[in-house]
């Protein structure tokens, strides 16, 4: 019922959420190295060191690749309560993650969607007590009920190093991804979060906001 | 490598800076200072005249023999003086000061043996007055000898074969090396600077290096200026 619903609704979204075509393929490729089986209904979790590294940027860009590649709906959950920023994408706030997790809702009830196939859940209301919400989240995991589900879903998770929580939080994901930002993130602090991840060890890095000042006949020469 | 070089590149403005700079000033310099003025004559040595001085050994060349005894008037007041009254512009420079001139012509005229019958005479001076100078020291000189020697006949001790001419105050190869130099400083302090740059850059992700250094494989790298901007495409 709830994805009728959405699918529905979809249909009256513009697509706030267009990347370029360079984007896509940089994506593609990188949802090519998660080797993700399809059905196995992985939830992917992006995490970074510290703020700012574009966790947000990757789990919307990945998201936004395959729900356009593959007729399958993808869902973007953003579990960073303390700096939303899905709710620009809707236009204002909404009810999202905390509420679902506070009401011991599933997360059915708070998806919306903003293209055809891809949903977002929002961080929703800012919780009384953040360490509480992030205890709940980590050991309940995201509250999937017994309807629908969608065949990808990938997580905007809280930094690692800003929150003691942050390393159980990355554990209600199945793959995590690691973002980093090229010449601005301390090496120390990704090696860091990298150490705190011990035992739910992230599939890999990916590194953000790379760019090379070399003219391109030295880069050509190798 | 490939990282000095990135970083020559980010910072090329800084980076290119010094050299620039410094072979610029070394430039600068030369044109500055460009070693000043330096007139030159040749004089041809009289033999028989010659005997008359002061100054002779028999083991030198008449060129040697003459270049001493043209030195050691070089000192002397009265001579300054006498070339000061041949040469309006040098009295003008001197302020009149016999003590000034001698002091000047000591330090700055030379006198050497370029040939067993030649001397070359040199004045360095940072004035164009240089040429007029040297042309009455010249025409003096053998008038001072002949009063010295109360022979009129020590007038004759040389004949200019070659007359005052300007020539280059400093060599080529001065010049080349001082501009060399300042190229390998201006190298140098660039290559110091992309170093320490890079260091200061080292402290942050690469993506050279971050694999190595978390043990994680590198899946993707976002170029730059592919980041979401939420808030401005909401409205
Ligand atoms: N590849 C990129 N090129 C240029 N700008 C980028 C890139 N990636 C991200 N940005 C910019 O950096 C800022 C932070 O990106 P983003 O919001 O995706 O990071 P975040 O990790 O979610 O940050 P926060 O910790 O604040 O949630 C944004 O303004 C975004 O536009
Ligand atoms: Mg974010």
């Amino acid at each position: 019922m709830a994805i009728a619903e959405h699918m529905e609704e979809a249909e009256e979204y513009s697509s706030p959420l267009s990347l370029p075509d360079e984007a896509y393929e940089v994506y593609r490729h990188l949802y090519g190295k998660l080797q993700l089986h399809p059905g196995s209904r992985a939830v992917v979790g992006i995490t970074s060191a510290i703020r700012g590294e574009g966790r947000t940027t990757v789990a919307l860009g990945l998201a936004a690749t395959i729900a356009q590649d593959s007729a399958e709906p993808v869902l973007v959950v953003e579990a960073d309560i303390e700096n939303p920023q899905l709710h620009e994408l809707l236009g204002g706030p909404r009810r999202g993650l905390v509420d679902a997790v506070t009401d011991g809702e599933p997360l059915a009830g708070v998806m919306t969607p903003i293209t055809p196939n891809l949903l977002v859940v929002p961080a929703g209301s800012h919780p009384e007590n953040v360490g509480a919400f992030f205890y709940r989240l980590a050991t309940s995991r995201l509250p999937q009920g017994d309807g629908w589900w969608p065949a990808v879903v990938i997580v905007d998770l809280p930094p690692i190093m800003n929150y003691g929580y942050g390393p159980m939080i990355a554990g209600i994901a199945d793959v995590l991804l690691m973002v980093t930002r090229a010449n601005v993130t301390p090496t120390t602090l990704v090696r860091e979060a990298v150490a705190r991840l011990e035992g739910n060890r992230p599939r890999g890095l990916v590194l953000n906001d790379h760019r090379t000042y070399l003219p391109s006949w030295i880069s050509r020469a190798g | 490598m490939r990282r000095y070089l990135e970083t020559f590149f980010q910072y090329w403005r800084f980076a290119v800076l010094p050299i620039l700079i410094f072979p610029a000033a070394a430039i600068a310099g030369l044109v500055l200072m460009g070693g000043g003025y330096k007139a030159q004559a040749n004089v041809w040595v009289n033999q028989s005249a010659l005997k008359q001085l002061a100054y002779i050994n028999i083991g030198f060349t008449p060129a040697q023999n003459l270049a001493t005894n043209l030195s050691q008037m070089l000192g002397s007041p009265m001579f300054a003086g006498a070339v000061m009254q041949a040469s309006p512009q040098y009295a003008a420079i001197a302020h009149h000061s016999q003590q000034w001139a001698a002091q000047d012509l000591h330090k700055n005229v030379t006198f050497t043996a370029t040939g067993p019958n030649v001397v070359t005479v040199t004045y360095a001076s940072n004035s164009p007055r240089a040429l007029p100078v040297l042309t009455a020291l010249l025409r003096q000189a053998p008038i001072q000898f002949a009063q010295l020697t109360h022979d009129p006949s020590a007038t004759g001790v040389y004949r200019v074969v070659d007359s005052p001419a300007f020539v280059a105050a400093s060599s080529k190869k001065q010049e080349l090396l001082i501009l060399g130099l300042g190229l390998l400083a201006g190298v140098l302090l660039s290559g110091l600077f992309v170093s320490i740059r890079t260091s200061m850059d080292h402290a942050r992700v690469q993506l050279e290096d971050v694999g190595d250094m978390t043990g994680l494989p590198v899946l993707a790298a976002i170029p730059h200026g592919l980041g979401l901007h939420l808030g401005e495409e909401a409205v």
